[in-house]
């Protein structure tokens, strides 16, 4: 889980420091920096892969080990604030918890890099408060052909410094092992960062892909777009309890519709999503967009292997503005059981006003200013006025009216 | 001819997991089998006040068109129901109250005595019941990943004894015998 990250010059996002909890909403108009913060994660990913800056930006073919990855929007031509690459330095700093494993441990991880060189400039790890690396401005050499940085192996006198390839995060190459440059139990903890970076997923079904029948049978995880949906169906429904939990909340979106939820079989065995209404089945071509969507988006959560963090854009696309309770109640109840730490934006003022007060500070209100181009980022909490102002009015108001452009 | 019910609770998100079923239940046995029943969720109440604030000024401009009101708040803050009751008629607005002994968790519970620690008298006073005795329940019979943490299911479960639902809980057995009293709900000859 990343509790606080901080992001400069980041395409439109020049100065972001945020605590985040563990359901985050990201509220604004087009264009005010919502998916740039969500590249931003995808780019935290690309750095726990261990690809260079070249490949987590402009985009790398699968290869024998890993899958495509796909370019981050805009490419390391717009990465940087201005674009044009990006004459500053990038910079991303993180401080995380991981609560997967049975005791809970703290990282913390600062990257900073110029896109159009796609060149390290400083990087750190920590454990807690104890540094493992670390490098500053004054360590970096353009000419030079490596990326040095001092190791704290935990002995006495001047640490060591110790050089790594500068096209790519210091800390992939840390977890690969060193030769006894550096220590096991270093590798593993950086081995185990990398991986809270990599166990992001982010999700944007589309009806497309949910129609579709799925290629496998079985799966442990969805793709973005929705890809083997019908397969994560068969694996949910084999699990007695996990299919009545499941169908529970699409009994709550179509009441006295849905009887009961499966697939339906190609050919050659290959699933397609169903519905059961009144006897009848009702395969995935004939359901509505909304429909699936809801189905494709709660059926993420019950995914064998859960991510760490999951990101939803624009979580309310094709739902129908009464079901918007139960998605709020589904994305609030899912966080809670704090697995899973979930991003999602929104453009619904009907989300926003199905939200708690508590959850105020963990929504972030997004607004590009016209005249720089930055993207300022502040929880409503934070925004002048908002928490005495929605005491009389409501958020949905606020929302909708362009109140909140008004306040920040 | 279609009878449409709207219910008035204090909390939406999660008392409509029990009321909806239970009054779609009620209102079959009163041989209104294809009654719409509607939660109320906008306004969005928040607490007993607001929901008796709401029901004053807000609710009737928006839903007097529909033939029956059920306002079914927890026990321990309602007051002066049938002078409420009274004020809507004057509106011409049917509204019948239920306040639930001590809360409207009880409800649930009601058919699932055998799995509580306590006796059933204890659990009707209970001062606390939704966080003391509710919330322990939901944890170890619900289901965390289902809407409403397993609420349905288990609300199911109560509802399919009914008749010993109306026994345990006085007040429902009361609400559906005055509710036999409406002309659009009286028993047929």
């Amino acid at each position: 889980m990343i509790e606080q990250i901080s992001i400069r010059n980041f395409k439109s996002l020049t100065k972001v420091d945020l605590k985040l909890g563990r359901l985050n909403l990201f509220i604004g108009t087009n264009a005010s920096g919502k998916s740039n913060f969500l590249d931003a994660l995808r780019v935290l990913q690309g750095i726990g892969y261990g690809f260079t800056f070249n490949e987590i930006l402009d985009g790398k073919p699968k290869s024998a080990a890993s899958e495509v990855w796909e370019p981050i929007r805009g490419g390391s031509a717009r990465a940087g604030f201005g674009g044009a690459g990006g004459g500053e330095n990038i910079l991303f700093e993180v401080v995380g918890r991981s609560v997967a494993k049975e005791k809970p441990w703290d990282w913390g991880y600062r990257i900073s890099f110029v896109a159009s060189e796609g060149h390290l400039r400083e990087e750190y790890l920590k454990a807690g408060d104890t540094t493992i690396y670390s490098s500053t401005e004054a360590d970096y050499c353009r000419t030079h052909p490596y990326f040095t940085v001092r190791y704290y192996r935990g002995q006495k006198g001047q640490p060591p410094q110790v050089n790594f390839e500068k096209n790519r995060p210091v800390l992939g190459q840390m977890a690969r092992g060193g030769n006894d440059k550096w220590t096991k139990s270093h590798a593993e903890f950086a081995e185990r960062v990398a991986d809270e970076l990599v166990n992001m997923q982010r999700i944007d079904p589309s009806p497309l892909y949910l129609r579709a029948y799925s290629q496998a049978h079985t799966i442990q995880r969805i793709g973005e777009r929705g890809e083997n949906f019908a397969a994560l169906i068969n694996t949910i429904c084999a699990d007695e309890k996990a299919k009545s939990a499941y169908l529970s909340w699409l009994k709550e979106l179509r009441p006295a519709e849905v009887d009961d939820v499966g697939t339906l079989t190609g050919a050659v065995g290959e699933p397609m999503f169903m519905l059961k209404e009144g006897g009848r089945e009702y395969p995935a071509p004939v359901l509505s967009d909304g429909t699936l969507r809801f189905a494709a988006i709660t059926a993420a959560f019950f995914q064998p292997d859960m991510p760490g963090i999951l990101t939803i854009e624009e979580v309310e696309n094709g739902i129908h503005a009464s079901r918007l309770r139960l998605l709020v109640e589904m994305l609030r109840s899912r966080a809670a059981a704090g697995q899973t730490q979930i991003i999602a934006t929104t453009h619904s003022p009907i989300v926003l006003a199905w939200l708690k007060k508590e959850e105020y500070a963990t929504t972030f209100f997004c607004k590009r200013d016209e005249a720089t181009g930055e993207a300022h980022i502040r929880p409503l909490t934070e925004i002048p006025h908002f928490m005495e102002t929605v005491q009389k009015q409501p958020i949905s108001d606020l929302f909708a009216e362009g109140w909140l452009e008004t306040a920040l | 001819m279609s009878f449409s019910v709207l219910i008035i609770p204090e909390d939406p998100t999660h008392n409509g997991y029990i009321l909806k079923p239970l009054v779609e239940r009620m209102v079959r046995e009163l041989r209104k089998p294809q009654a719409r029943v509607t939660v109320l969720t906008n306004p969005k109440v928040n607490g007993y006040d607001a929901a008796r604030r709401a029901i004053v000024e807000d609710l009737p401009l928006r839903y007097k068109h529909l033939d029956l009101w059920l306002f079914m708040p927890d026990a321990d803050r309602a007051r002066n129901l049938a002078g409420l009751e009274k004020e809507l008629e004057a509106q011409g607005v049917c509204l019948r109250c239920c306040a639930a002994k001590p809360e409207v968790e009880a409800w649930l519970l009601a058919g699932h005595r055998e799995k509580l620690q306590l006796d059933w008298k204890h659990v009707r006073e209970h001062a606390s019941l939704k966080e003391k005795v509710f919330a322990p329940f939901l944890e170890k019979h619900g289901d965390a990943r289902a809407a409403g943490a397993g609420r349905s299911a288990l609300m199911d479960a109560t509802l399919r004894n009914y008749d010993g639902l109306l026994t345990a809980c006085d007040e429902l057995k009361e609400l559906q015998d005055r509710l036999r009293q409406l002309p659009a709900l009286g028993v047929q000859p």
